[in-house]
């Protein structure tokens, strides 16, 4: 499993470089993943820096990843697409892949760049083993490597990881986005708000701390860039107690993200929990422990224990207002206490074709069932008499105490509804 | 596509897609005019607050609109996890027996799922983010055969999308906006513990915020901030252009919304392509009209969003959530017995002699004056009480399922205004 981060600096590069050597870490064990401003949602690299990064790189033989992970409309698409054609970099072959995004981008680079392998960011979705397979069938050789949702579990990554080794990558510690919009959202707000040269100093990019008035999270980063404007959530991932776990489940890739809160002021700490050759030591929990402390900012572990994101669906709505298909007859969409009950008719009826009286089952709201025996003739809306009601149609049925609008009405067995043909509305 | 100013009528119009949050509003969107409606089962769609359909809901709605000639699409655009999709296959198969015309997916295990299960055609949702014609191309590959187009896309572009890839594509027209490209957005997920591209999105965009700059220590915090809620799309001015641009289908957003939202945009975008048919163009008296019934129903301030430019500020919604309406829904029409009564279903309370209007499928409000109002069971009220049955004397014109309204005048709307701000 290879140490994946982003370097955004040649300066980063250097000490990078240098802190390998001191801990004396295969170059082979790291993957650095380089984001130039025009092709990367948070890449800040110059092509200066890159091309320096790159000749030292002839020596080091680390592992570089180019960045192309926006995602862009048709006119826009193809101004990058065209700055991706003339990168004399990919052209070297320079990098090993290049991430990327946009299935657009993988269409361009799979057309254009037969020799480059790809890196396919995954982390929207792509929650089954199914969608999995199909990109790396769609990818065949040229796949380099799976970058999947944070939202899986570890007994899915498991999974996953078996069916695919050393192809799939996740998060190990830093921001999780979860917002992405190509609109530019904050420079509106700091223009109209902030007076002579209070702008962020980033002259292209914005960066503030949002907190939501409507709920109880506060500190969600936010970054407008030229790419539009992020959000990441208000805790961070951290999940290096469990690199030990990760290794053996033979994941290709664990990403330090560590481009934001100056966290790569981190790294040092990150490789040697990571490389650890005892995973078990008692010092190396503490330490994992100290450092998650030391934090700027605080840190969750998201989904890797359990998803449970689904289990409130089920209680948006009330299952018991839910129409079972099965012998339907109707809801009863009005009530009038001691009176009546207005039935609305999903399904024909009439005595003609039915027993004497209409054996009902009704569900309430509540979850009660209560049995009405139904005489005909039944009421309309005018109170006159009728022998059949077609779908759609209102008829109207004795008070029965506790049933109330939204009860389901069934018919209680399967004859009483075949005998239930269609018929008009015969009014006497 | 020739322009006319003759009255020859047979100008090509791309297909109205209105969203059908229930059954219901499936017959109320196939009544006041959509060509196709889209709609979710109980699980694989992304709309779990909405009503959604039983199989026997949507046996019913699809015989419904197929024998009024309407398409009925099926979204099956979550992103489902594994023992979801598992139970995808048997889902498709009813599906094929209900004869639905397509369904609608995002995730590439579900498309190849119905691909490999089913004869259904696949459209590719919108939460795929698909924004440019390599991508188009890419999912044609995987046999897809219309692409709902990112909410980024503007008119000009999905033309040349549209004419490099040869799909149909599809473009929402009007209703709420993501600010987030979709299926990129997972605040409820980390806030609220709802997947959002499962369907329990918590609409954390719509949130007001406090903003604090982090590199400038002196900057203050910046309070109701709702930088993250987008105004709400009208494509109704730029229909010329979708026509020009061959765009197949003009989908309307909101499944979750309730029956006169669904009947007022269809029937306003419905008789505009109507005109446009018969007409060639929309050089219409009736454009102010149709723009005044837009401003009737529930909504946050309109924009073109990014239908001809980019978005810009100005397609932000700076302001907190509320129900800004000239007109509140009095309730749908259930029963017609002519000469005599119709049955109203009511949705907000009105009191006799109060002047109400109901809204014909095709054609201008019927005013009238409810003088007295009955309960089912005969007996005179004097306040219609929501969720209850009422008579009303009968109204030529009136059918089941037109949509009764009442114009809220000002001292109500004052009342109102006070009742938000305590």
């Amino acid at each position: 499993m290879k140490f994946v981060t982003f370097v955004k600096t040649f300066f980063e590069f250097s000490s990078f470089d240098q802190l390998v050597s001191e801990k004396k870490i295969e170059n082979e064990s790291f993957e650095l993943i380089l984001g130039l401003k025009d092709f990367s949602r948070f890449g800040e690299l110059t092509l200066l820096d890159l091309e320096k990064i790159i000749s030292l790189n002839q020596k080091k033989r680390y592992t570089l990843v180019f960045e192309w992970d926006i995602l862009e409309t048709e006119n826009k698409f193809k101004e990058t697409a065209k700055l991706i054609l003339d990168n004399p970099f990919l052209k070297r072959g320079d990098f090993s892949a290049i991430r990327v995004q946009d299935t657009g981008a993988v269409r361009f680079i799979f057309e254009h760049f037969s020799w480059l392998k790809i890196q396919i960011v995954l982390e929207n979705g792509n929650h089954n083993l199914r969608g999995l397979s199909s990109w790396a069938n769609i990818l065949g050789e040229r796949l380099d490597r799976l970058v999947i949702s944070n939202e899986l579990t570890r007994q899915s990554l498991t999974q996953y990881a078996q069916v695919f080794p050393d192809k799939i990558e996740i998060l190990v510690f830093g921001r999780i986005i979860v917002f992405y919009s190509p609109r530019k959202l904050l420079a509106p707000i700091y223009k109209k708000n902030q007076t002579n040269d209070l702008q962020s100093p980033k002259s292209s990019s914005i960066e503030v701390l949002g907190t939501s008035e409507e709920g109880p999270h506060s500190g969600f980063p936010i970054i407008e860039n030229g790419h539009g404007s992020f959000m990441f959530n208000v805790k961070d991932l951290f999940l290096l107690e469990h690199v030990e776990e990760l290794y053996k489940m033979k994941l290709a890739g664990a990403r330090f993200d560590l481009r934001f809160d100056n966290y790569f002021d981190c790294l040092e700490t990150c490789m040697s929990i990571f490389f650890a050759e005892n995973k078990q030591d008692l010092y190396l929990e503490e330490e994992i422990r100290k450092f998650r402390i030391s934090l700027r900012r605080p840190a969750i572990k998201g989904f890797y224990q359990t998803n449970k994101t689904d289990v409130l669906f089920s209680k948006l709505k009330n299952k018991k207002t839910a129409r079972r298909d099965e012998y339907y007859l109707g809801e009863i969409v009005d009530s009038e206490k001691d009176l009546l009950l207005v039935l609305k008719l999903s399904n024909e009826i009439s005595k003609e074709n039915s027993k004497e009286n209409l054996e009902l089952n009704i569900e309430t709201p509540e979850g009660k069932t209560k049995t009405l025996q139904l005489s005909w003739p039944l009421k309309n809306s005018l109170g006159e008499s009728v022998w059949s009601g077609s779908k759609g149609e209102i008829v109207l049925i004795p008070y029965i105490r506790g049933v109330s609008v939204k009860s389901q009405v069934y018919f209680k067995d399967s004859l009483t509804r075949l005998d239930s043909l269609s018929k008009k509305l015969v009014v006497e | 596509m020739t322009k006319s100013f003759n009255n020859c009528g047979n100008f090509w119009v791309p297909e109205l897609l209105s969203p059908a949050g229930n059954l219901d509003k499936l017959k109320i969107a196939v009544y006041y005019g959509a060509n196709a409606v889209y709609l979710g089962g109980a699980k694989f769609g992304l709309r779990q607050a909405s009503d959604n359909f039983t199989l026997d809901e949507m046996r019913e709605g699809v015989e419904f609109a197929h024998q009024r000639g309407v398409k009925v699409y099926v979204a099956i655009n979550s992103f489902l996890h594994d023992r979801e999709l598992e139970e995808l296959p048997k889902f498709l198969t009813e599906l094929e027996k209900l004869e639905i015309d397509a369904v609608i997916a995002s995730d590439l295990g579900v498309i190849e799922t119905v691909i490999e299960s089913s004869h259904l055609p696949v459209h590719l949702s919108t939460q795929s983010s698909c924004v440019n014609s390599e991508s188009a191309l890419f999912w044609k590959a995987r046999g897809v055969s219309r692409i709902v187009l990112g909410r980024e896309v503007s008119i000009s572009d999905a033309k040349e999308i549209k004419n490099k890839s040869e799909l149909e594509m599809e473009m929402f027209v009007h209703g709420a906006m993501c600010m987030a490209y979709s299926g990129n957005c997972v605040i409820s997920n980390y806030t609220q513990g709802r997947d959002s591209n499962r369907g329990g999105c918590a609409h954390s965009c719509r949130f007001e915020y406090s903003l604090k700059d982090v590199n400038d220590e002196i900057s203050r915090e910046i309070k109701k901030a709702y930088f993250m809620s987008s105004k709400d799309l009208a494509g109704l001015r730029v229909l010329e252009d979708f026509i020009s641009a061959g765009i197949h289908s003009l989908k309307i957003e909101g499944r979750n919304k309730g029956p006169y939202y669904a009947a007022i945009v269809t029937k306003v975008y419905a008789e505009a392509l109507d005109y446009y048919k018969n007409y060639g163009h929309f050089l219409s008296d009736k454009l102010y009209d149709w723009e005044s019934e837009l401003k009737t129903i529930s909504h946050r301030d309109y924009t073109l969003a990014n239908l001809l430019n980019e978005a810009d500020e100005t397609s932000i919604y700076n302001g907190r959530e509320g129900e800004e309406s000239d007109f509140v829904v009095s309730g749908v029409v259930l029963e017609v017995v002519p000469s005599k009564h119709i049955v109203l279903e009511v949705k907000s309370a009105f009191y006799p002699y109060d002047i109400l209007e109901i809204i014909p499928f095709k054609g201008d409000a019927i005013s009238f004056v409810a003088e007295v109002i009955t309960t089912i069971g005969g007996s005179e009220i004097l306040k219609s009480k929501p969720g209850t049955l009422v008579k009303l004397p009968f109204i030529y014109g009136a059918e089941p399922f037109n949509l009764v309204r009442k114009k809220l005048n000002q001292k109500l709307k004052v009342e109102a205004n006070f009742e938000e701000v305590l």
